[in-house]
């Protein structure tokens, strides 16, 4: 649309102003450059990058993955050979036995390092796939892409904690073997005398993934989450904070989900489940997806957090045929 | 209880907000240090010697660790959520239009007392819910027409909870109040006994709030209509006799029986709780905070702290807690452990856990949550019912209602532990007759026992031995106590007057 409403204005120039046909020459042509950087950030090239990217990181992945498997063959090998040449007392045959030895170190080594180069690249590779994904997937949904940024918990919530107790089910044989609470107890903060109980195992690993954008873990499938506001198109739950889930009170999210093309994943009975893995207990409401509200956007209602601290939600697929194990599902890491 | 330390002034004080926390908190008690010096006239005295000092004969009390008193803006930031004054009204009610009016609660109050209501004449919810035992019976099972299954817990602070038993099978206080009405145990009569006498005996008020706008000769004429007692969770015969009342008139006494319900839930939510000696403990806490405040803004000028009040904040503490008390405070939110369920100004989070606390030999297992949902499953006055004023979709805590999972299976209410020094015996059946026993179990807990015939899994167990030692367990009970309100013998809702039960 730009280019030819340029075209128009380049035409309409060009009559009028024909000496600065040389300048408009140069316009013209930065312009271009200048477009053609813009296609390649239409939402349709980024997807279709980012699913380029996917499937060499998958390559890479499987590449690294023949390499560390073909190491293991090296150094079992290694393993009877050293111990054959322990047994060995002539000198040409030990000789022989360590050259061969060194070769296969040095294959070995090799294999080591390229199986990490390749395996740091695929890495990447996903990451810039997840990146590039999330551009187009937030472009070509932008009526339901309103916040793009985690999940958080309104920090002006008024709450230490619901329980900060180690829950979890202990079975009696173990009763004296776990430790106490108190064991933990420590002055952490150091503007506090009280010695409040550390929030224990409730801290997220620090390179958690808690994106608001997730791949399926079969990576066939592309969601994003976030609160989803009232008719009124504002939520009486939030606060200015549009990333933030209310503390202890009952709330709505919008799963929106597309295949890898862009394509909206319509009329999936996704299955939800969801835990805090430093206490043994699931969520303590039942939340369900309750409506898809358009194509691919699906209304997840009954979503309720009762304390602060890592949780874990998943959206789980029906299982397939070609499921051999488990289905397809997301997972959403979120730090409240 | 008076402790003789007006002379030692003293700094509860924490420095501008811009200082760094940590650094606020050294500053503090090193200024602190510094001011005990100046005003004791000697340069360069230690801590040490100041305590020394002390005990020369101008404390008498040396006995004590005066840090103990000490708390950081933090720290007091911290208590406050325990505070009453942190409290508020009670949650709106989307089920119970009538749960603010005045009028509901006045007639709510008269039937929260009235035995006549009960089908031996000699029950009332009073009668379990006594209020000068804050609104409990002090026995292990409570009795009336029969024993009940389990201890009958306190009213207060119940317009709080989401969910309403032990194990929260009722998920409003309306609905909860017409429990025990139609209990074999309890009052022992049914709902067509029940809104007979009630529109007989509180025809007026009944109609004033709830203005049905039936005149007299109709609601005798219904009232005919009925059996002289019928109702769904009656006795076989009582069932099949309410079978038998056609739909309009079942529907006509289940509302009227509902109202009854909202009724006293309206006058439960009036029910407040005088300020403990720990609430006024920490309004000390936080005024002393607030004047600190004023004085960071008059620059900390050197001259108006030397003479400030600070010396009071102490002298008011020590008057309200004792040593012993604060130790246990201390505990409470930390070491114990207690705070991480009993928190909240009410001392509970209304989740449910299961501590262990033994089965009684010869009654079944506690299942807890486990039963209370499939209860709530089945209760025909939820939220969700047509006797609720809410929407349907408005119900979201019984739509999204969590039915399964290990950690239901003998989970119950975790109970506020205001006045809790008042309301033994303790636990859903009082297994445990005193404070003590209660911190024994806590202390080196044993795990419940799965029975492989009742339990559906083994259940869960949410605690954890605390090792704490015989003082800390004494001073741990002393804190408790801090918890009870003096009873309000003049706030009328809580019918401590003398009170003509008859009507």
């Amino acid at each position: 649309m730009l280019i030819s409403a340029f075209f128009q204005g380049f035409h309409h120039m060009h009559l009028i102003i024909k000496k600065s046909f040389l300048l408009i020459s140069i316009f013209y042509l930065s312009f271009a450059a200048l477009a053609e950087v813009k296609s390649d950030q239409t939402p349709e090239r980024l997807i279709e990058r980012a699913v380029t990217q996917l499937s060499d990181a998958k390559e890479k992945e499987l590449q690294s993955r023949e390499l560390i498997v073909d190491a293991n063959k090296i150094r079992k090998q290694l393993k009877e050979i050293r111990s054959a040449t322990q047994k060995k007392t002539n000198f040409v045959e030990v000789n022989k036995s360590e050259s061969e030895i060194s070769t296969l170190v040095k294959k070995l080594e090799g294999n080591q390092q390229q199986g990490a180069v390749l395996r740091a690249q695929s890495k990447q590779l996903k990451q810039s796939a997840s990146k590039n994904f999330e551009e187009g997937f937030s472009l070509l949904w932008r009526d339901w892409v309103s916040n793009r940024a985690p999940l958080t918990m309104d920090d002006g919530v008024v709450s230490y904690f619901a329980h900060n107790a180690k829950i979890r089910s202990v079975h009696k044989n173990m009763l004296n073997k776990m430790g106490t609470p108190s064991d933990e107890v420590g002055t952490k903060r150091e503007d506090m005398s009280l010695k409040i109980p550390a929030l224990i195992q409730q801290n997220a690993p620090p390179d958690l993934n808690i994106n608001s954008f997730k791949f399926s873990r079969k990576e066939k499938y592309f969601a994003h989450i976030e609160v989803h506001s009232n008719d009124k198109g504002e939520s009486e739950y939030q606060s200015k904070n549009v990333s933030a889930v209310p503390l202890n009170k009952i709330h709505q999210w919008r799963l929106v989900v597309s295949d890898l093309s862009g394509k909206p994943a319509t009329n999936v009975p996704f299955e939800i489940e969801g835990h805090m893995p430093g206490h043994v207990h699931g969520l303590p409401t039942d939340p369900r997806v309750t409506k898809e509200i358009s194509p691919g956007v699906y209304l997840v209602e009954g979503v309720k957090f009762q304390m602060k601290g890592w949780w874990v939600i998943k959206f789980i697929f029906p299982k397939t045929e070609d499921d051999v194990a488990q289905p397809d599902f997301f997972t959403f890491n979120l730090v409240l | 209880m008076m402790l003789a330390l007006k002379i030692i002034p003293f700094v509860l004080v924490k420095l501008k907000k811009t200082v760094p926390n940590s650094l606020s908190y050294v500053l503090t008690i090193t200024f602190s240090i510094l001011l005990l010096s100046a005003c004791s006239g000697e340069s360069d005295v230690e801590n040490q010697a100041t305590k020394q000092q002390s005990s020369k004969g101008e404390l008498k009390s040396t006995s004590f660790d005066k840090s103990l008193y000490l708390f950081t803006e933090s720290d007091i930031r911290f208590l406050q959520r325990f505070s009453l004054s942190q409290l508020g009204p009670p949650p709106d009610s989307i089920s119970n239009k009538f749960a603010n009016d005045e009028q509901a609660a006045m007639l709510g109050k008269k039937l929260f007392f009235d035995v006549g209501l009960s089908r031996d004449k000699k029950t009332s919810c009073a009668t379990c819910h006594a209020p000068e035992l804050y609104f409990t019976d002090g026995l292990k099972l409570s009795k009336a027409a029969g024993v009940t299954a389990r201890s009958a817990p306190t009213v207060l602070g119940a317009a709080y909870s989401p969910w309403q038993f032990w194990d929260g099978r009722k998920d409003s206080l309306w609905s909860q109040a017409l429990g025990p009405i139609e209990d074999a145990n309890e009052m022992n009569t049914t709902r067509v006994e029940y809104v007979r006498l009630l529109l007989t005996k509180y025809a007026a008020e009944y109609q004033a709030v709830f203005k049905e706008k039936l005149s007299d000769e109709v609601v005798r004429e219904k009232l005919s209509l009925l059996p002289a007692s019928a109702s769904p969770l009656g006795t076989e015969e009582e069932k099949i006799l309410w079978h038998q009342i056609s739909e309009p008139v079942q529907v006509w006494v289940n509302q009227t029986f509902s109202n009854a319900g909202k009724a006293m839930m309206a006058y439960q939510r009036r029910l407040e709780l005088p300020r403990s000696r720990f609430d006024q403990f920490v309004d000390i806490l936080s005024q002393a905070e607030l004047s600190q405040a004023k004085l960071n803004q008059a620059e900390l000028n050197q001259a108006e702290l030397s003479q400030a009040d600070q010396s009071g904040s102490l002298t008011a503490l020590t008057e309200v807690l004792t040593p012993e008390e604060v130790t246990g405070l201390r505990l409470f939110v930390g070491k114990a452990n207690c705070a991480s369920c009993h928190n909240g100004p009410l001392l509970t989070n209304f989740e449910f856990h299961n501590i262990g606390a033994p089965d009684r030999p010869g009654l079944d297992v506690e299942l807890g949550r486990y039963s209370g949902v499939k209860a709530l499953v089945e209760d025909e006055f939820t939220c969700l019912s047509r006797w609720s004023d809410a929407p349907p979709d408005a119900c979201e805590e019984m739509r999204f209602l969590k039915k399964s999972g290990p950690e239901l299976v003998g989970a119950l209410k975790t109970p506020t532990l205001r006045n809790i020094a008042m309301t033994a015996p303790y636990m859903q059946t009082g297994q445990f007759d005193n404070l003590r026993q209660v911190l024994i179990h806590y202390n080196q807990p044993t795990p419940p026992v799965y029975n492989r015939e009742q339990h559906p899994s083994r259940p869960h167990f949410d605690i954890l031995p605390l090792k704490l030692t015989e003082q800390e367990m004494q001073a741990l009970e002393s804190f408790l106590k801090t918890l009870t309100s003096p009873l309000p013998k003049k706030d009328h809702w809580w019918g401590l007057e003398p009170f003509n039960s008859e009507s």
